[in-house]
């Protein structure tokens, strides 16, 4: 069973942390809450989010799995307005999502879940860590969408930095110890993105939201943040680029 | 069910059917990545369908604890999805499917698979729209940036090599090592079948393996297929199980029949062939009408042949005008056999080729689609119909087109005609005004904004020229 009521920006929330990672996506539901795991089709990044009951308006659920088209689905909320309550009910007989949005009621057929595989978080040995607020974050990274396709993290014990280098510009973000809202590490710690990911990782986070990071060498970047006021976890993996011999 | 060619599908390369040189030198240049990027990132597996190259790539994935990322034929295969996961995948570290994180200076890879890499450019949105081949060769690029700049290992497997290295893929030739697959030995399929009995506990005569594995003829995932399909719900097979279901005979080729026929005067052989050649018979008329004369250098012979030839295209014909299929058989035994008894001769001949005239008709086909799209183009503006604008407007819109250079820039541009439509309309005759019309067009595009503001001070002779030119096409500045 699975039949609940969330606000539009919540469940629009979740899209945005999912569907720039994978088109199908299995839930795991349980009693207490959504989650789910995903490696996205280029193995280059992994999704992690947890969506506690307490979230959602009304949570009635057992235990299953929900396989969703994200870009139907993602179509399918563009018809409600910011502040809507939406209505979510698995119908077991016909295995389709029925979504009510006011008087309107959508059928979606679902995707089948065998054969998706579950990863687990791998162990990483991350020894850098840092907070920020996302806007900060956010300018450095729309500078250097113009000008490379990756960009440097940095993290020694006074300063984060991002650095990125195309043909003839360059964009360099400094931020101090004091800029930034906690900056513990035992090394200097460096490794290289794509911004393409990085930029939709960081995306769902607004304004002065915090984000926390944890860094390695030559290590994925962990990237993790609260959604949904704070009911909802997200946990973003994305794998550093090869440094060319 | 599950399927047995995925159930048993090897998954080390110790397993593969055969073709135990190919998967020597695939392993050989998989040990290379160990020691970093070797200088050839791509291997291109070469092969007949079913000989095992999407299966070499996946064991050796298995082999080396890759993780294998897939790209087949099912997944829409644009640039920009071969941009967003091979290109991506190529360039940055992997998480592995079940979420482990192992750097490549660790031996942690991703085994890039472009499956069908042969065929993948011609499956584009625009292609299917217009019923018509606008093939984006964006695909082959896409590849080949990858290439470039991967530091992934990367597989392309193909059936049709020369399909991947022509045209813009000729530098895929230096860029890729190439590794063939031949057919496996009917021996060594023989055994992995007998193994697939014993695992699955069905007892089956070892004549049927033994008539499967000959008759796939390298074929092992089809004769694992035929396999299943003889087996299903059996747990004995015996030669006579194999008669009384029919197994079917593989397709015969158009040469094989053409060969026995211009070669032998046995018509029982011939039929039994022509039986299992699923060609329509007009098509053999055709390429039998085609070699004919190639074959019998007799005049006499020839003279038969082509004699049987026409009986046989009257049958053809009283079938389509009938519609009354039966006759199809009288003409197929008049055709076939008629040719193969008019010789008195044998002849050294061995080679046959595809008819011409099915060839050009291909030809016209295409430039006559090309015609019909300037047509709707043409008709809408002037509001009459096809039909019309064919007989009374396109030669004179043809005509203007070709003597009048700005004329054919300003048309192509309120038409939108893309550069077939362009070159259809110059003909041969005036097919050296193509690249001056459109790098004309191009440079109006850029020009333009730039000149709007002038416009008021030009002098009144440009403004003469305008008006001139506006004369001339009012027709078709509605």
């Amino acid at each position: 069973m699975f039949n609940v009521k969330v606000k539009s920006d919540v469940l629009k929330g979740v899209i945005d942390v999912v569907s720039p990672l994978v088109n199908e996506a299995k839930f795991n539901i349980t009693s207490k809450g959504i989650s789910l795991r995903a490696v996205d089709p280029a193995h280059v990044a992994m999704v992690d989010l947890q969506v506690k009951d307490k979230a959602f308006e009304e949570y009635k659920a057992n235990e299953m799995e929900l396989g969703i088209d994200m870009d139907k689905l993602a179509s399918i909320m563009r018809l409600s307005g910011s502040g809507d309550i939406i209505t979510l009910e698995y119908d077991e007989d016909t295995n389709r999502l029925i979504i009510k949005i006011g008087n309107l009621i959508r059928k979606m057929g679902l995707i089948d879940t065998a054969g998706m595989p579950d990863p687990k978080m791998p162990n990483l040995n991350l020894p850098a860590k840092v907070v920020l607020k996302a806007s900060e974050l956010n300018q450095g990274v729309r500078a250097s969408e113009a000008v490379s396709d990756h960009l440097a993290l940095t993290v020694d014990k006074d300063n984060f930095e991002l650095y990125a280098e195309g043909d003839t510009d360059t964009v360099n973000l400094k931020l101090p110890k004091d800029l930034l809202l906690e900056l513990n590490t035992t090394t200097k710690c460096k490794s290289l993105f794509s911004i393409d990911y990085f930029s939709n990782m960081i995306k769902p986070v607004k304004g002065e939201d915090p984000i926390t990071i944890m860094l390695g060498n030559d290590n994925p970047i962990r990237v993790e943040f609260n959604i949904a006021d704070n009911k909802g976890h997200v946990t973003y993996l994305l794998a550093p680029r090869i440094e060319s011999e | 069910m599950v399927d047995w060619t995925e159930k048993y599908r090897p998954k080390t390369l110790d397993e593969i059917v055969g073709n135990e040189r190919a998967i020597n030198e695939l392993r050989k240049w998989a040990y290379l990545w160990k020691k970093g990027t070797p200088k050839e990132k791509a291997v291109v597996l070469s092969g007949k369908p079913g000989v095992g190259k999407t299966s070499a790539a996946l064991a050796l994935a298995n082999d080396f604890k890759w993780t294998p990322i897939e790209l087949n034929a099912s997944d829409a295969r644009n640039a920009e999805k071969i941009k967003n996961v091979a290109m991506y995948g190529a360039m940055y570290e992997t998480f592995s499917e079940h979420g482990d994180f192992v750097s490549s200076r660790y031996g942690g890879r991703k085994l890039i698979i472009l499956d069908e890499a042969d065929n993948l450019y011609e499956r584009t949105e625009k292609s299917t729209q217009f019923g018509t081949d606008f093939s984006d060769k964006g695909g082959k690029k896409a590849i080949i940036d990858t290439i470039r700049v991967t530091n992934q290992p990367i597989v392309l497997i193909v059936n049709d090599y020369y399909g991947l290295i022509r045209g813009s893929g000729e530098v895929l030739k230096q860029m890729c090592k190439l590794i063939r697959f031949y057919d496996p030995h009917p021996r060594a399929i023989y055994s992995l079948l007998k193994r697939i009995c014993l695992s699955e506990g069905i007892n089956v005569d070892s004549k049927v393996l033994q008539s499967i594995s000959d008759r796939c003829k390298g074929d092992v995932r089809s004769a694992v297929n035929d396999l299943q399909s003889i087996c299903f719900d059996r747990k004995q097979v015996t030669i006579e199980t194999l008669n009384a279901i029919g197994y079917r005979d593989r397709e015969k080729d158009i040469f094989t029949a053409l060969r026995e026929i211009f070669k032998t005067r046995n018509i029982n052989v011939i039929r039994e062939t022509i039986l299992h050649l699923d060609v329509d018979p007009k098509l053999v008329l055709l390429w039998i009408d085609e070699n004919l004369p190639r074959e019998y250098i007799d005049v006499n012979d020839l003279l038969e042949g082509y004699k049987a030839l026409s009986e046989a295209d009257v049958f053809l014909g009283r079938t389509y005008k009938t519609q009354n299929y039966d006759l199809w058989s009288y003409a197929s035994d008049i055709m076939n056999g008629g040719v193969a008894l008019a010789k008195t001769h044998s002849y050294p001949n061995d080679s046959y080729s595809f008819p011409t005239w099915l060839k050009e008709k291909k030809d016209i086909k295409s430039s006559s689609v090309t015609r019909d799209l300037i047509i709707k183009k043409l008709s809408k503006l002037c509001h009459n119909s096809d039909s019309k604008t064919r007989d009374f407007i396109l030669s004179y819109f043809i005509n203007m087109f070709r003597n009048n250079t700005s004329f054919a820039v300003k048309m192509k541009k309120k038409f939108d005609l893309s550069e077939n439509e362009v070159e259809y309309l110059l003909g041969k005759t005036h097919a050296y005004k193509l690249k001056e019309i459109i790098s004309a067009s191009e440079l109006e595009d850029i020009i333009k904004p730039i000149k709007e503001p002038v416009k008021e001070k030009t002098t009144m002779k440009i403004e003469k020229k305008d008006k001139k030119e506006k004369i001339q096409q009012s027709l078709f500045d509605f």
